[in-house]
């Protein structure tokens, strides 16, 4: 049997290895993902990350107000309202490019005129290929 | 070992010391240097209204084709990756071709964007950035190319508008059987997945949550990269490569809430695009009224949206023109890279070219 790594390449079982690791790797990981008891546990954990977060984010919304401070959802109201005013603006300026539309169009730019370079002729003596869509890799 | 075996060896011996000599060399500067800047194609942003930013890239020939190019990202991810470095850029390759080439690339959503809809996308940011690559190019025909769940949007905006205005619909790995992408099929599952939760907690959907989802479908993907990044550190084209596709990777964009919230629901729990069963703005989406011609391209190795996700698509719509093609790659180097600089590209400009005068 022929040793297919280089003696003189240190680097070349390691590559080897790294490769034949992470395609096990990723296999396992993948079957293991998939199962019933990964995903009771992955929504879980994401569940129970929610629920800290929410009552986290009530009882710095309670000090906020307490304080006289405006909360995120004051800010966000503030943001949406600003978004409004954003879609009025974007609105207006529609309805004036729209009436500038026709002197913008008329602005010189790169002919469009431009052809697909044609085929090259067929040689009658190659017999056509007939491309088969490549096959999935096994996962 | 005999004489002339150990002539042939020495020089190999002096070449491996050289390369561990700037693997370490390289390494220090890797550490030292900021990331190659990206997306360089000269563009102008000529529409932006909150996520939605409109990019018109400036022709780079004298003649260009008739029918103007709408690339629509996915909603995920920055547009760059289309546009990653001279001589690595799609959009530059196209531009070269002679396309006249728009881009609708997405901005974080900001909280209060957080109610965006799948309608909102299809039925109000398409047509509107279609109408304004009307205005600017004069030209009624518009092809739109859609990347991913970009391409999703492409094909849900093209079976509701059958009348157009769409001359061709050119797509790349885009899923329509959301049943057969394994992994993320089952992570949403509904008996231990509660959406309404995550969505009336977080409002978007945080970046960092949905890298770690893509992240864990290749989990020993990210440490096995960096022992490759080690062994070729030494390679200064491959070192530049990797930091542009790292960056890109690293740089999710949140979801808005309500778009998740019908992903998952509709399209993933439901599968409704697939069944024919998905209802947008009160119209039910047919694949079959789609008869523009169709190119889809998808990646032999795509871990995100698996061959079975995507062939549907090509066999549901109702064109007589229409072509699917499956080549070597995965589901970022089908459209970026070197990968994508021999096979997709090339096959891209034929099939436009022909299609765009």
């Amino acid at each position: 049997m022929t040793n297919k790594f280089s003696p003189l390449d240190p680097m070349a079982m390691w590559r080897e290895l790294t490769a034949q690791w992470e395609k096990s790797t990723n296999e396992f990981a993948n079957e293991t993902m998939a199962s019933d008891p990964f995903r009771q546990g992955m929504h879980g954990g994401m569940n129970a990350s929610l629920t800290a977060q929410k009552a986290l984010g009530d009882l710095m919304a309670r000090y906020l107000t307490m304080l006289n401070l405006p909360t995120r959802a004051d800010l966000q109201a503030l943001g949406e309202q600003l978004q409004r005013i954003d879609d009025h603006l974007a609105r207006i300026a529609r309805a004036v490019e729209g009436s500038g539309a026709a002197v913008a169009s008329a602005a010189p730019g790169p002919r469009r005129t431009r052809q697909p370079p044609s085929p090259p002729p067929a040689t009658a003596t190659r017999p056509a290929r007939t491309r088969k869509p490549a096959g999935k890799r096994p996962s | 070992m005999n004489a002339e075996a150990d002539a042939f060896a020495l020089p190999d011996i002096a070449s491996e010391i050289e390369r561990a000599i700037q693997r370490n060399i390289k390494g220090l500067d890797f550490l030292t240097t900021t990331a190659p800047s990206v997306g360089q194609t000269p563009k102008d942003e000529i529409h932006r209204r909150g996520t939605l930013s409109l990019y018109h890239y400036r022709p780079m020939t004298d003649e260009i084709y008739r029918v103007p190019l709408l690339i629509v990202m996915a909603t995920t991810n920055r547009g760059y990756i289309l546009d990653l470095a001279p001589g690595q850029s799609m959009v530059e390759h196209l531009l070269l071709q002679g396309y006249d080439v728009y881009m609708m690339d997405w901005n974080a959503p900001r909280p209060q964007e957080k109610y965006l809809r799948i309608e909102d996308y299809v039925l109000d940011f398409i047509p509107d950035s279609i109408r304004r690559v009307q205005e600017r190019s004069g030209e009624e025909d518009v092809t739109l190319v859609g990347y991913c769940m970009g391409g999703v949007l492409s094909t849900l905006y093209a079976a509701l508008h059958p009348g157009g205005p769409m001359k061709n619909l050119a797509l790349f790995t885009t899923p329509i059987d959301f049943s057969r992408m394994k992994l993320f099929h089952a992570w949403s599952d509904r008996r231990y997945f509660d959406v309404d939760r995550l969505i009336d907690t977080v409002g978007n959907v945080p970046p960092e949550m949905l890298f770690a989802s893509f992240d864990m479908l290749r989990p020993a993907g990210r440490s096995a990269g960096m022992v490759q990044l080690w062994d070729n550190m030494d390679n200064d084209e491959f070192v530049k490569s990797y930091r542009m596709f790292d960056r890109w990777g690293n740089e999710m964009l949140p979801l808005a809430g309500e778009y998740f919230r019908q992903t998952v629901k509709e399209l993933m729990w439901g599968n409704k695009l697939h069944k024919g069963e998905l209802v947008i703005g009160g119209q039910k989406v047919q694949l079959k009224n789609i008869k523009v011609p169709v190119l889809h391209a998808l990646a032999q190795h795509d871990h995100i949206v698996p061959y079975e996700a995507g062939q549907p698509l090509v066999a549901g719509i109702g064109s007589a023109d229409k072509e699917e093609v499956v080549l070597k790659g995965g589901h970022v180097s089908l459209a970026a890279g070197p990968n994508a600089v021999r096979r997709l590209w090339p096959k891209l400009d034929e099939w436009l070219g022909v299609r765009s005068t």
